[in-house]
């Protein structure tokens, strides 16, 4: 067992924490009050190389491995403030981009890749709707054969990115008797006629990742932009998920580790009854627990990674490092917040931020009700 | 054992766990509810491992799957074929 890194993987991470510090240290409290994305940090982001970071260099990618991908977001999420920009950018790079690199022709590839890596093309994924969450496979949204292509109906809820997406993984069914067998995933550009995107949705926190709804009407969608064989749609969707679940955990890493970080500043700094309060012991204690989850959650996340570098399925590992490490971002967001006393509670403080920010994680990608059915099924319950 | 019958000792010692239900190996396994969308991917994980034969992604679709039947004639095919 070898738990150290090489001195590649550490470049990578310190450049990236860099980077942040110096190109994304723009006013995230404005941003996430007025529910604004930031298109430029976006464009930032991608000059430096993180939407491309695992892909291949054909497509403007830089070719990394799992290990240094996951490692790479944690410093992202170390350097950077802004929770929501990098979950927008972990929407794409997952959910959309990786599905086209595993599952799509090489025109898609072509068409989509080097645009996403370049921060040109935003791309979202449109799986939930109005009826169906957690109960994913059991969508409505109708994809009817025709000549040259389909025709889809339906709609798509929760929808990361959707506002700014200049494209769409959208799933549908084919032959909803055959469920899962059915759903396949399409590639639906903006602006196809019969194809809107909705209001942008208000949110608790994540709010510099714009969210909409999908709306099918009639859309014509050809042959070439299935994404994959029919009926693949649910594998796609489950390939995404170990990606996303993988790689988002890692800038939670990250954001934890500063946020420890801070609150042992802040605790060493503030004084109350004439000493310092993390001379309390109550104070050291919650802090000594928020560093206690923050490494045993890495270690949940390094094994997933290292896993998926082998090449070995790793549903259990990545269930519960799912599970594990979204829970422990809210903890630890509360526990900040504690720390911090009622300057904590105060969004001048962009401490609560965190907290709102790390809700969404319980949700998205499997609810945590979702993870432990999952493990639960793996231990054999 | 043959492929059919690892696949099915499997279904019914691991997916099925304390159902007694018989099923035969054309079955659909998924639409007769014998395991549902996790137990596709246990299977997908068994198969790699135990096969060690790693199952392409596109391949993972209802003409493979619907079956213990259809699973076995397409691994048989896959591995002719690697
Ligand atoms: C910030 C954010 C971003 C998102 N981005 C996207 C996106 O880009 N694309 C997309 O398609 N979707 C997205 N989603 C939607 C997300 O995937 C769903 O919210 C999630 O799958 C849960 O579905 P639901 O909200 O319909 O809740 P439901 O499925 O209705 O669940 C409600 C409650 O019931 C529980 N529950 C349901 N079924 C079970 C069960 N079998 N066992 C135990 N408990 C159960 C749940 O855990 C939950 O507590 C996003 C959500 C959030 C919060």
């Amino acid at each position: 067992m070898d738990f150290s890194w090489s001195d590649e993987q550490l470049t990578y991470r310190n450049a990236v924490i860099e980077f942040a510090r110096k190109e994304l240290s723009y006013d995230v409290m404005a941003l996430d009050r007025d529910d604004q994305f930031p298109h430029d940090a976006w464009k930032k982001c991608a000059n430096f190389g993180i939407q491309g970071l695992p892909f291949p260099e054909e497509y403007g990618g830089a070719e990394a491995d799992i290990m240094t991908t996951m490692l790479t977001m944690e410093g992202l999420g170390y350097g950077c403030r802004d929770n929501g920009l990098i979950f927008a950018m972990n929407a794409q790079m997952w959910s959309v981009q990786m599905p086209i690199l595993s599952f799509g022709t090489d025109e898609q590839k072509q068409k989509y890749l080097p645009g996403m890596c370049r921060g040109d093309i935003i791309g979202a994924h449109g799986m939930s709707e109005p009826d169906s969450g957690s109960d994913a496979y059991s969508l409505r949204t109708r994809a009817e054969r025709v000549d040259g292509g389909y025709v889809l109906n339906g709609s798509k809820t929760f929808v990361t990115n959707a506002p700014v997406a200049d494209v769409a993984l959208v799933f549908a069914s084919v032959n909803p008797a055959r469920k899962m067998w059915g759903i396949t995933g399409f590639l639906v550009e903006k602006g196809t006629p019969g194809f809107t995107i909705g209001k942008p949705i208000d949110k608790m926190g994540l709010r510099t990742a714009p969210m909409a709804e999908l709306i099918f009407e009639d859309c014509f969608i050809p042959e070439e932009n299935r994404l994959g064989p029919e009926g693949a749609g649910s594998n796609i969707f489950n390939d995404s998920m170990e990606w996303e679940r993988s790689c988002i955990l890692g800038s939670h890493v990250g954001a934890m580790e500063r946020q420890i970080e801070e609150a042992v500043q802040y605790a060493n700094e503030r004084e109350q009854f004439g000493q310092s309060i993390g001379k309390f012991q109550s104070v050291a204690n919650r802090i000594v627990d928020m560093k206690v989850r923050l490494e045993t959650a890495r270690l949940l996340l390094y094994k997933v990674a290292w896993l998926k570098k082998q090449g070995k399925p790793a549903v259990m590992e990545a269930a519960l490092a799912k599970l594990y490490l979204s829970e422990s971002f809210v903890q630890s967001g509360l526990d900040a917040i504690r720390t911090y006393g009622g300057y904590g509670y105060m969004t001048e403080f962009e401490v609560e931020r965190n907290l709102r920010d790390a809700v969404g994680g319980m949700l998205y990608s499997g609810t945590s009700d979702i993870q432990r059915n999952i493990i639960a099924r793996l231990m054999g319950l | 054992m043959d492929t059919q019958a690892i696949l099915m000792d499997y279904i019914k010692k691991e997916l099925m766990k304390g159902r007694n239900v018989d099923i035969s190996p054309s079955d659909d396994l998924l639409g007769s509810g014998i395991i549902d969308s996790l137990g596709i991917l246990q299977l997908v994980s068994f198969i790699e491992e135990r096969f060690n034969f790693q199952v392409p992604d596109e391949d993972v679709v209802f003409e493979n799957f619907f079956s213990v039947e259809a699973l076995t004639n397409y691994l048989k095919n896959a591995q002719a074929a690697a």
